[in-house]
């Protein structure tokens, strides 16, 4: 999968969690998105989950504080994966 | 010995153990009580005064703490303040309080409080070698105020003296003797909750080390990456945040915890039955009560998933604390004999006097051996067996407790209301995956409310502010003519 393609695909569960916004990029963050909570950052997490068939190393998730964050982690994932 | 010289004889007896562990960072007894007399002298170096409302704006730092006992050496009390909090919430505190002066290591938090009126006391790494035993106070004299959610629909101050933070001490070391200088405690509560209070008191009286979370990320994953260090041996939790970690508890190793603490929520007996396995080595502890009984007023205590006391699949909060008396009262504020349903009541040398600045009458008074005794109204329903256990069956009123934290519903339905125009909230929790979080109800012909999420972010504190807002152009109404909550939870929330 392409990094665009995840980026893509990444936006779509971001969009699912926080309803009611559409403005993602790689940019939005925890500092920017004021309902980015504990409970949503969890449906964020399962839902990539889903959507990527992968699963996120509990340690490396508390690197993550964005969406490009979130991005990389799983074109990481899927390059080494392949 | 009064509890302040307690402190400060262990912080010179324990002076080359390792205090606090804060972001990987070790701080000696020695080194902390440098922190300490650093902020105590810029305090009394001010226009303080003992039985001052001294401030501290709590960071994940050593200058939080030390400020927290500057505070009490010299004579003061301490009122934490949020910075995560919205400015309006924290200058409600502050006047409420009669705060003048508050602690920061950061010297710009005007978005935090109003600096104007109020004297700022940057602490960052400031320390003094000079060390001055505790000023003389009395039982009486305050130790802190914590603000509550409050079941009128406004915030509450509650303050509690020296006498019950002493006694739930003693109470707490009686109950846990093996806390001991080679513990190494998690502390996981913010520092504005009164749970907070037994993971860097006790530790600190006993010369064990703290180990605190920092506040830069998601705090159930920090708290995964502390708790997995083998060094940990006591930790206190909200049972939430066990909840979040569930899809990874096949990656967690925690048998070097050998105390499991829970408080702050009602335990599911199916979270113990999950986890059990993966703290084995553990003693596992629910502790219970308000803040207005000073961070726990009962405890159970089990280490084996054999036989645990539960009703409803809620774990027993146990018997309580050595110098807490209770009661069970009906409705007709009777008090109900073992076995009956009813509220806790609660008094004894724990449970503040009353709440500050307010006349709300929240005790249950009785006359007993010829004086009149107060108990406190925990809103709490409970039961107790023939054993004398204690089982929380619900709440009284619309109180719910999310991530820890008391949230009366009513509070939020207010600020909704105060923003509508003639339409009509209603607020209810909702459970997802065994996690509370706020669903608020509009009756209304419009879809959106601009303006309302801004509201209520700079009114509320973060777990206050509801998930979700729904519109419902009718609400259902039952036969007394009253909004029916419950149709509205089966038709728009399914609990999980």
């Amino acid at each position: 999968m392409e990094f665009e393609e995840i980026k893509k695909n990444t936006i779509s569960v971001f969009k699912d969690v926080f309803k009611g916004r559409s403005d993602f990029s790689e940019d939005s963050s925890v500092d920017n998105i004021e309902e980015w909570d504990s409970l949503n950052h969890i449906t964020l997490i399962n839902g990539l989950e889903n959507k990527f068939k992968i699963h996120f190393d509990l340690f490396k998730l508390i690197e993550i504080r964005s969406l490009g964050d979130f991005v990389n982690y799983i074109n990481s994932e899927i390059t080494d994966g392949n | 010995m009064n509890l302040l010289k307690k402190f400060h004889f262990s912080f010179n007896n324990f002076s080359e153990n390792r205090a606090f562990c804060i972001d990987e960072k070790n701080i000696s007894y020695r080194n902390f009580l440098e922190y300490i007399n650093g902020s105590r002298i810029l305090l009394e170096s001010g226009t303080s005064f003992p039985g001052c409302s001294v401030g501290v704006v709590c960071y994940d730092c050593i200058e939080t703490y030390a400020a927290i006992f500057a505070i009490w050496f010299s004579g003061n009390h301490f009122v934490p303040i949020n910075p995560k909090y919205p400015l309006q919430r924290n200058m409600e505190v502050i006047e409420k309080t009669g705060v003048k002066m508050v602690f920061s290591v950061k010297n710009n938090i005007s978005e935090i409080i109003d600096t104007k009126h109020i004297k700022q006391l940057n602490n960052f790494e400031i320390k003094s070698e000079t060390d001055n035993s505790p000023k003389k106070i009395s039982d009486e004299q305050l130790m802190y105020i914590l603000t509550t959610s409050g079941s009128t629909g406004h915030p509450k101050q509650v303050p509690i003296n020296h006498s019950n933070v002493k006694t739930y001490c003693n109470g707490f070391l009686k109950l846990f003797p093996e806390l001991k200088s080679n513990a190494c405690f998690l502390q996981t509560y913010d520092l504005t909750s009164d749970a907070s209070f037994t993971g860097y008191l006790l530790p600190l009286l006993v010369g064990a080390c703290v180990y605190t979370v920092p506040h830069n990320s998601f705090k159930f994953l920090s708290i995964a990456k502390l708790i997995s260090k083998k060094e940990i041996t006591w930790v206190k939790l909200t049972p939430s945040v066990l909840n979040y970690l569930k899809p990874y508890i096949t990656k967690l190793n925690l048998k070097h915890i050998k105390h499991l603490i829970f408080g702050g929520e009602a335990l599911p007996l199916s979270m113990i039955k999950l986890w059990q396995p993966i703290f084995k080595e553990a003693d596992i502890s629910n502790l219970y009560g308000p803040t207005e009984t000073t961070i726990s007023a009962t405890t159970y205590r089990f280490n084996t998933i054999k036989n645990i006391k539960s009703r409803n699949g809620i774990v027993s909060i146990g018997k309580p604390f050595p110098e807490v008396e209770y009661l069970i009262i009906n409705d007709s504020k009777i008090v109900t004999e073992s076995g009956a349903k009813g509220e806790l009541c609660i008094g004894g040398k724990q449970t503040m006097s009353r709440y500050l600045n307010s006349d709300f009458d929240s005790f249950f008074k009785i006359k007993q051996r010829g004086e009149i005794k107060k108990y406190y109204r925990t809103g709490d329903l409970v039961q107790k067996d023939n054993e004398g256990y204690l089982y929380f069956l619900g709440r009284l009123d619309d109180q719910v407790k999310i991530d820890g934290y008391r949230v009366n519903l009513i509070e939020v339905e207010n600020i909704i209301n105060s923003f509508l125009k003639g339409e009509k909230a209603v607020v209810l929790s909702q459970q997802i995956n065994g996690l509370f979080w706020i669903v608020a109800f509009i009756e209304t012909q419009v879809k959106e409310f601009p303006g309302l999420l801004k509201l209520l972010n700079k009114k509320l504190p973060p777990q206050m502010i509801p998930g979700k807002i729904i519109p419902i152009s009718k609400f259902p109404i039952t036969t007394s003519g009253k909004i029916n909550k419950e149709k509205l939870r089966i038709y728009y929330l399914c609990d999980e």
